[in-house]
């Protein structure tokens, strides 16, 4: 889709809200108005000459909508052809009804509330798909979302998988939220003196402290997980069309469409071990690009490694003896 | 540009006359009548053709059906199919909605189109609580589903002609539930795996059983999605990384120390392709020792990769 045609239709979408609203809403503020539809004052003239200049035959003037504007207050008649808002689309259907239902099984919604009866509401005006999100809720999520709502410290014990270890830390938290499946605790870790993302299932004690922090004005909501630093070498994949997942899963510096429905993914890599990771599992559908990613990287060395675990490549089957 | 009249005047009132007229109305009728189309023909044609997929690209529901005159194609627009129905929304409801879409990551754009429509709200700066994934399928599936229309895709290479049921967001990611009338079973995908842009196909076609009388789970573990024969699986982990393999293959796996100080983990999987990819994400910590056609099939997968890089 070119940009023009972008525009032009982001337009029409929003006059089509527009109109019905000021018809349900005769008098309403100019201010009111550019704010609930996020338009500047210019914005809302232009869109309110536009709506003068659309009517339907014979085309005589009272044909045309009415545009009554004071200055202060707009009054909207003769727009029956759009008194009502159009139908949601696919995306905007699914997009309100997953956020709703994610929201609605997030620990401790309120399963009867205004969400619950907007929801059953607009799921019957979309004929009831059958669409559901499930949130689970790890023993310690209420104390950790409870920290940061309070501002107070919390002292947790944490199990890292990758080391098996526990540690006992003392964190200032920041955000809790729900990505990837998983819940994460955003915090400052004093034992690490830095910003931590913790698993919240891998919480496997906490305890709220009275010690109360101030609100940090420096803490940025994240937008992605796994967050690239500037300085990360980048890696070009040429991917086939069965990995193009690879772009959506991965914050991509860039992706360029291919032949065949292939693409060359720019990714940045923090570790050697995700990269490894990654190409192993693609195999045959991805092959790094010369010259880019880390220096030490080597797709090959990588297989061989795993390779060595089997043994001989005959792949002569020895079942381990157990204790 | 005619006249200085702008595409969006335009196409608005393309869409007004569609939606005042109760009969199929000529593409003549419509850019004689409506300000702004070229005077030469083949330019008036071509604009109106791009204005028309202008509409239904936003999902504007245009009908067509030939003229009396059997050349013509007329069109229209059913206010009852274009209009969204009055929800009634109290005003704790559509904020409850806004707070919703503002809350929860997934495509704002869409969301907050949908948020005009519905109450004349915006999303407003509330902190993230959720992230849902996004799949460029995810939409389309929707759609099908809601028209109850049959969705044709590739996946895993292979393409499939199925009847969607239900759309699932679980641990992270979004599963398609539907009927495989090829196998005469229920089947469940992943639908960030559909490799290509699916098709909608006859609509109204498809009896999605009511909610309640089929399944929706969506089983343990991803390797058991894509339906298929449970196996039994038998993977040596080094310690401590069998802790994570545990953490994520849920409860019904076991775990067993080994002699040379490794653990086999056991579980039982659909799709070895998952398992594999399971595995390889564990580097040279994990070493899959059963079924023996798993093992064969890492190994020359991995020598694939090592003679092509070569």
């Amino acid at each position: 889709m070119s940009n023009g045609r972008a525009i032009a239709e982001h337009e029409i979408q929003r006059i089509l809200a527009l109109v019905p609203w000021l018809v349900a809403n005769p008098g309403s503020l100019r201010t009111d108005v550019a704010q609930r539809f996020g338009i500047s004052s210019e914005q809302l003239d232009q869109d309110l000459d536009l709506m003068l200049m659309v009517g339907v035959p014979p085309y005589t003037p009272g044909d045309y909508i009415d545009v009554d504007d004071d200055g202060e207050t707009i009054t909207l008649r003769m727009a029956d052809s759009f008194r009502r808002p159009p139908q949601l689309t696919g995306p905007e259907g699914l997009a309100v009804l997953a956020a709703g239902r994610a929201l609605l099984a997030v620990p401790g919604s309120d399963p009867d509330g205004p969400l619950a009866s907007a929801l059953a509401k607009l799921a019957d005006a979309l004929g009831n798909p059958n669409i559901a999100v499930s949130i689970d809720e790890p023993p310690h999520l209420a104390i950790a979302r409870e920290a940061v709502e309070e501002r107070r410290e919390l002292q947790i014990t944490y199990w890292t998988a990758s080391r098996d270890a526990q540690t006992n830390r003392v964190v200032q938290p920041n955000a809790v939220f729900f990505a990837e499946g998983a819940w994460y605790l955003d915090a400052w870790c004093r034992r690490a003196d830095d910003d931590r993302l913790f698993r919240v299932d891998r919480i496997r004690a906490a305890q709220l402290t009275p010690t109360k922090f101030p609100s940090n004005d420096d803490w940025v909501q994240r937008e992605t997980l796994y967050q690239p630093r500037a300085n990360d070498p980048q890696v070009s994949l040429d991917v086939t069309a069965d990995a193009r997942w690879v772009g959506e899963q991965y914050p991509a510096e860039s992706i360029e469409d291919m032949a065949q429905g292939g693409q060359r993914i720019t990714l940045r890599v923090s570790e050697v071990a995700f990269l490894e990771r990654l190409v192993l599992r693609l195999g045959p559908s991805a092959s790094v690009v010369k010259g880019t990613g880390p220096t030490d990287f080597s797709a090959q060395q990588s297989a061989l490694r795993v390779l060595a675990r089997y043994g001989a490549t005959t792949g002569h089957n020895t079942m381990p003896k157990p204790h | 540009m005619a006249d200085g009249v702008s595409k969006v005047e335009r196409v608005l009132n393309v869409l007004a006359i569609l939606l005042d007229t109760s009969r199929f109305l000529s593409r003549a009728e419509i850019t004689s009548s409506v300000v702004g189309y070229p005077e030469s023909d083949v330019a008036c044609r071509r604009t109106f053709e791009r204005d028309k997929e202008t509409l239904r690209a936003m999902g504007v529901p245009i009908i067509t059906q030939p003229l009396a005159d059997g050349v013509d194609t007329g069109y229209r627009v059913r206010p009852s199919d274009y209009f969204l129905a009055d929800l009634h929304l109290s005003d704790d409801e559509a904020a409850a909605l806004q707070l919703a879409v503002s809350a929860v990551a997934l495509d704002s754009h869409a969301g907050a189109g949908a948020l005009l429509k519905l109450s004349g709200t915006q999303t407003t700066s509330a902190p993230l609580i959720a992230a849902l994934p996004t799949a460029p399928a995810l939409a389309v599936v929707f759609d099908a589903i809601r028209q109850r229309a049959e969705l044709k895709f590739s996946y895993r290479n292979k393409s499939r002609q199925v009847h969607p049921w239900a759309l699932r967001s679980e641990r992270g990611r979004w599963y398609l539930i539907a009927f495989d009338p090829a196998v005469g079973e229920r089947r469940t995908y992943r639908a960030d795996r559909i490799d290509d842009v699916p098709t909608v196909l006859n609509p109204g076609t498809v009896d999605i059983p009511a909610e309640g009388t089929y399944d929706t789970s969506i089983g343990d573990a991803p390797w058991d999605i894509g339906g298929g024969e449970a196996q039994e699986v038998c993977v040596a982990f080094d310690a401590p990384h069998h802790l994570g393999a545990l953490e994520r293959l849920g409860p019904e796996a076991t775990s067993e120390a080994l002699q040379d100080g490794r653990y086999a983990v056991r579980f039982s999987a659909t799709s070895l392709g998952a398992v594999r990819s399971f595995v390889l994400g564990f580097l040279e910590h994990a070493e899959v020792i059963e079924p023996p056609e798993l093992r064969e099939s890492i190994i020359s997968w991995l020598q694939s990769i090592a003679d092509v890089a070569s």
